[in-house]
């Protein structure tokens, strides 16, 4: 158990900044997700932690101790790596055993331990059997064995999903949010996927171009996005953004416009009023809004394709030059059909354009 | 696909009819070579050779291995046959050892130069020996090598380095950073890592390079014949050129029992090295 804090670390290769000033504490037994597209820092970040890496500036503290230059086998981490990193040589027995041949165990506790684990994760038949020889579900439960077996204080999770197919996706996804709430080992976890992040995070930090742009609960981040990265990245499908957008008031009514027509008519928070925005980004999600064939108060626009999901359909509909995706589950809306749009006035967002920041 | 009852016999024997070929070119592309080496052994245990058929079983001529043949100029077979095995085991040594931590820093460490560093090797191994051979002479003799197996150890080791490094260092590239990792969080130093996780990953490429550099040590003659004077610190293949002597007057049966002698250590080695050499294009790392 290990309470993990960043304090204003940096990383750099050459001239490319990989981790940008990262603040971040993890307290004991959370399970932190970092969450942003490839090429963002998250990895690094996760290096960093496991000791392959050292920060370039900033500290790293495991509870109070600093561990920029602690050596990896000091650290008390396992980890379980994107394509599991079992070594091909070794049986998946030996595989298990190798953290504990590392700590000098005499070989009947060995024995011991990885048979009890290897039962509890369901792999006690494949112990005899090499890496090759077993699917990829297995090699993932192998490397979850191998990063337990020593009772780390940390685990660290590099997209341990992203190799296996969709449905072991979903079920892997649930024992690995299982066994950490059972455990209760404090955990990292570097995805790309948003659905892993939301489901899985009791915290979650959004990457961006090395800086962490957002950090909360998966509740603060899907509903209060702080910028327009956070709110394009998260949700399937994610929310929906209209650019350009002036807004104007009028006997103390806000109104929205684009193209100068009047879109909608918003009452907004006062703090608002007070602020002269030339440009906002309009944004809200798929789920907070209505569609309707008959002209009602609300943005018009026109169907321009439907997608069947089973349970609803995914419709996307254009307004003016921008296309926004919403679900309904009615029937008598058709493609190249003009319909109105009512949105949730209490859910939408609103962002500077310029600098991509929440205003609302 | 034809159905099984359409199968005419081609089809349904095409494995057989392809393996009959294979084996045909097989046998007529080795029958030259088998003869040679069966006239070969024949022609040692026989007084004379009538064509193919052997005349007069004898053992004499391999009386070389128990009694002296100094009267025509040749040391004690036991002692040469123990230079050749120390010379070949020597470049093997050296040149696995030191392929296996050079390529091992030119695969994973990106220092300054590593990339024409590698490209400086590879010109290296593209002179021609025989063009360096005054020079190598004259910094044997500098350095005190001349005259010894030492020396031509070292030189024999060296002319094979790059092309070993260039090798080992391919199948380092072939197993992902991840592994290495993997094994230092797991509680390795990257020496132990080394050893206990890359070393065994690229041993497909190691037994290769041993076998090739044993090889290139148990047959070289360049420069034992040209850096050696002493016979007692001959080899074998100097023994062979110098028993043949002029053709004129060569022995025949003595000159065809010391080849199959040389022949044995090598035909032994690949009867047991045969099988991993040919899964050698297998190496690497799977999944």
């Amino acid at each position: 158990m290990s309470t993990i804090k960043l304090e204003k670390v940096t990383k750099s290769f050459g001239k490319v900044l990989a981790m940008n000033d990262i603040n971040m504490i993890v307290n004991n037994g959370e399970f932190m997700v970092l969450l942003g597209p490839s090429g963002c820092g998250k990895t690094t970040t996760l290096l960093t932690l496991a000791g392959i890496y050292k920060p370039t500036s900033g500290n790293i503290y495991f509870d109070e101790q600093i561990v920029n230059n602690l050596p990896s086998k000091y650290r008390k981490i396992g980890m379980v790596f994107q394509n599991y990193a079992l070594y091909p040589h070794m049986t998946i027995f030996e595989n298990i055993a190798f953290p504990l041949r590392a700590m000098k165990i005499p070989n009947k506790d060995i024995d011991k331990k990885v048979r009890a684990i290897a039962f509890n994760l369901g792999i006690d038949t494949l112990l005899d059997r090499k890496p090759s020889q077993i699917s990829g579900g297995q090699q993932q439960r192998v490397a979850i064995a191998r990063a337990l077996i020593k009772e780390p204080s940390i685990l660290l999770f590099d997209e341990p999903l992203s190799n296996l197919d969709a449905n072991l996706r979903v079920s892997t996804r649930a024992e690995i949010k299982r066994l950490q709430s059972t455990l209760k080992i404090t955990t990292v976890y570097v995805t790309h996927d948003q659905s892993e992040a939301m489901v899985l995070g009791d915290k979650i930090a959004i990457f961006n171009n090395g800086y962490i742009v957002q950090l909360g609960t998966p509740n603060e981040v899907y509903n209060h996005p702080q910028n327009i990265f956070v709110a394009g990245f998260l949700g399937n499908p994610p929310m929906n953004l209209i650019y350009e957008i002036e807004i104007y008031s009028d006997n103390g009514q806000l109104y929205i416009t684009k193209d100068k027509k009047n879109l909608l008519k918003i009452k907004v928070p006062n703090n608002l009023q007070e602020i002269k925005r030339d440009k906002v980004v309009f944004g809200f999600r798929p789920e907070d809004c209505k569609i309707s064939a008959e002209e009602e108060s609300g943005i018009t626009g026109e169907v321009y394709v439907i997608e069947k999901l089973g349970r609803e359909n995914l419709v996307t509909v254009k307004i003016s030059d921008t296309f926004v995706k919403l679900f309904s589950d009615k029937t008598n809306i058709k493609e190249n059909q003009i319909v109105t749009l009512s949105i949730d006035l209490s859910k939408i967002h609103l962002f500077d354009q310029q600098t991509g920041e929440s205003i609302l | 696909m034809a159905k099984t009852g359409e199968l005419n016999f081609f089809n349904k024997h095409s494995k057989g009819i392809f393996n009959f070929f294979a084996y045909m070119i097989l046998i007529i592309v080795t029958i030259p070579i088998i003869i040679a080496y069966l006239w070969l052994i024949m022609r040692s245990f026989s007084t004379d050779m009538n064509g193919f058929i052997p005349v007069g079983l004898t053992l004499a001529n391999w009386s070389f291995l128990w009694k002296s043949n100094s009267n025509i100029g040749l040391p004690n077979i036991w002692i040469i046959t123990l230079n050749t095995l120390l010379l070949a085991i020597g470049v093997a040594a050296i040149n696995l050892f030191l392929a296996s931590i050079s390529g091992f820093a030119f695969s994973r460490f990106n220092f300054k130069g590593n990339k024409s560093l590698l490209l400086l090797l590879l010109l290296l191994h593209a002179f021609p020996t025989i063009a360096l051979m005054v020079s190598i002479f004259y910094i044997l003799n500098a350095i005190h090598l001349l005259n010894t197996l030492w020396g031509v150890i070292l030189l024999t080791s060296s002319m094979d380095l790059p092309w070993d490094i260039w090798i080992i260092k391919g199948f380092y590239d072939s197993i992902p950073a991840e592994l290495e990792w993997a094994g230092v969080v797991d509680g390795y130093s990257r020496i132990a890592v080394w050893w206990k996780v890359l070393i065994p990953n690229i041993k497909h490429g190691l037994f290769v390079i041993g076998i090739f550099e044993f090889l290139a040590g148990w047959s070289q003659f360049i420069f034992v014949t040209t850096f050696i004077f002493n016979n007692s610190y001959w080899t074998l293949s100097q023994y062979v050129y110098t028993a043949l002597g002029d053709y004129r007057f060569a022995n025949y049966g003595l000159l065809t029992a010391i080849s199959v002698w040389y022949i044995i250590p090598v035909a032994l080695l690949f009867a047991v090295a045969g099988k991993y050499l040919t899964q050698m294009s297998l190496g690497g790392v799977k999944g």
